[in-house]
């Protein structure tokens, strides 16, 4: 049964919500143009109470999360944290999670909506030195997204942290509670995510609500889209696995002892029978997912995986999967549409747009 | 409308392009992994690759022995993918170079 944010009640009037995975997420605030406008032009607040928050702890931690996760923990260190994927045996991915260091042990972050799921993953491989802790109890998230958010972050929190480099993690305070600050951002612009005790992250949701704009995951969405940062409740589908999927960013090649490296090092040796392409499409009509890719009008190479209409691009973009041969930038080709027939499409490079916090120093 | 044989040429091209440009990423930089496993879409900097500002110039360098082609400080989205950058050298050259 999904859960409500414990930040749900301070949700302006008007919202409506979503169930992703095991979480029931704000979706709209009321205004996606304005949403969107808030992650692009200003600033953005935005719940992260339904990302999954697991303590890992015990003398065989590191031991274990590193038995788990595509990249080598080893070094990582209290001041940084870490995106990469976990996959079960036959190398197909569980869920993208962000790893830190903290006292004791280790938190380890899920995608929104999968805390249920990947502790579940976790706790039947852990051996009897690890306890797994369900941290959602206690805890939630709220962040900041934007090209000017660093000017609220250094108004209401420590100034310091608005030096902090892009994965960067401090342990500071905020009105006598304890909070993690990451530097963290899913959008393209700056961002930085504050996780604390559920009574004090309601207090901060309040504050920043003063100056910044609530934004619900349809518009952070699309943001992550027009970045390509991945989704795997939309990008991964049924047939998808690392390379189908372009998550080969998350796994260190020179790492081979983890769950899913063997089989993942049998798919890469086969190489890839199909990859993802961005696109655009001519018009406002969004294909369905599943939806087909179609060559010179004849011939069906792959299928739409995910698109969306950009407000701020105003186009539809997306990206399908296309059998490998025909996975390059520049193709015009058409898809399928239930209504429209078939419409003009083409690959395009990713990002879709530059966002304007690589222009926008933080000062 | 493009053939299908137009349309598996450019394709053909462009992924030689993005393999000389992932395998001059992996030899110039230095970076831990092999050139066929970066994606042309993947981010360059921040996530995905983890590149700084030394390795953006070395790029620019490298990429103005190989393709005399020159990227500018202002052209900051060139660098958001392998892509991105093929688009530039394809945008500057006029055509997908072959060599």
């Amino acid at each position: 049964m999904a859960e409500a944010s414990p930040l749900a009640g301070l949700y302006p009037d008007g919202v409506q919500t979503e169930i992703i995975g095991d979480a029931e997420v704000p979706w709209s605030f009321g205004s996606l143009d304005d949403e969107h406008d808030a992650i692009r032009n200003a600033t953005a607040l935005l719940d992260f109470s339904s990302l999954g928050r697991i303590s890992v702890t015990g003398p065989g931690a590191m031991d274990f999360l590193q038995s788990q996760v595509a990249r080598d923990i080893a070094y990582l260190f209290p001041e940084r944290c870490l995106t990469t994927l976990l996959m079960d045996e036959d190398a197909n991915p569980v869920d993208i999670v962000v790893i830190y260091k903290v006292q004791g042990g280790y938190i380890l972050e899920t995608a929104v909506g999968q805390g249920a799921a990947t502790l579940a993953h976790l706790q039947e491989r852990a051996p009897a030195s690890v306890a797994l802790t369900d941290l959602r109890a206690s805890h939630a998230s709220v962040a900041l997204e934007g090209p000017f958010c660093w000017q609220l972050v250094g108004q209401v929190f420590d100034p310091q942290i608005t030096g902090l480099t892009y994965q960067g993690v401090q342990q500071s305070e905020w009105e006598g509670e304890e909070i993690l600050v990451s530097r963290l951002g899913f959008t393209g612009e700056y961002g930085f995510k504050f996780d604390l005790p559920i009574d004090a992250a309601q207090k901060l949701w309040s504050r920043l609500a003063e100056e910044a704009t609530p934004v619900g995951h349809e518009a952070l969405e699309i943001a992550m889209l027009e970045v390509r940062q991945p989704m795997l409740h939309r990008e991964l589908g049924e047939d998808g696995n690392v390379m189908r999927a372009g998550l080969n960013w998350l796994v260190e090649l020179e790492k081979d002892d983890y769950t899913g490296h063997s089989a993942l090092m049998d798919q890469r040796d086969a190489g890839a029978d199909s990859l993802p392409v961005s696109f655009t499409v001519e018009g406002t009509a969004v294909p369905a997912a599943g939806a087909a890719v179609i060559a010179a009008g004849e011939l069906t190479i792959g299928n739409v995986v995910h698109s969306v209409y950009s407000p701020h691009l105003r186009r539809v973009i997306g990206v399908a999967r296309v059998g490998a041969e025909w996975a390059a930038s520049g193709l015009e080709l058409d898809v399928e549409h239930a209504t429209e027939g078939a419409i003009p499409l083409k690959t395009v490079s990713a990002p879709f747009l530059i966002p304007l916090s690589w222009r926008v120093p933080i000062l | 409308m493009p053939t299908l044989e137009e349309l598996r040429e450019r394709a053909r091209a462009r992924q030689e392009l993005s393999g000389r440009l992932k395998q001059l990423v992996v030899d110039r930089l230095d970076v831990p992994t092999e050139a066929e496993w970066i994606t042309d879409d993947q981010a360059l900097f921040g996530r995905g690759l983890e590149l700084d500002s030394v390795d953006a110039l070395e790029l620019v360098v490298g990429i103005e022995f190989d393709y005399a082609v020159s990227i500018t400080d202002d052209q900051v989205g060139v660098f958001g993918s392998i892509n991105t950058l093929a688009d530039h050298i394809e945008d500057e050259l006029g055509e997908i170079p072959t060599v």
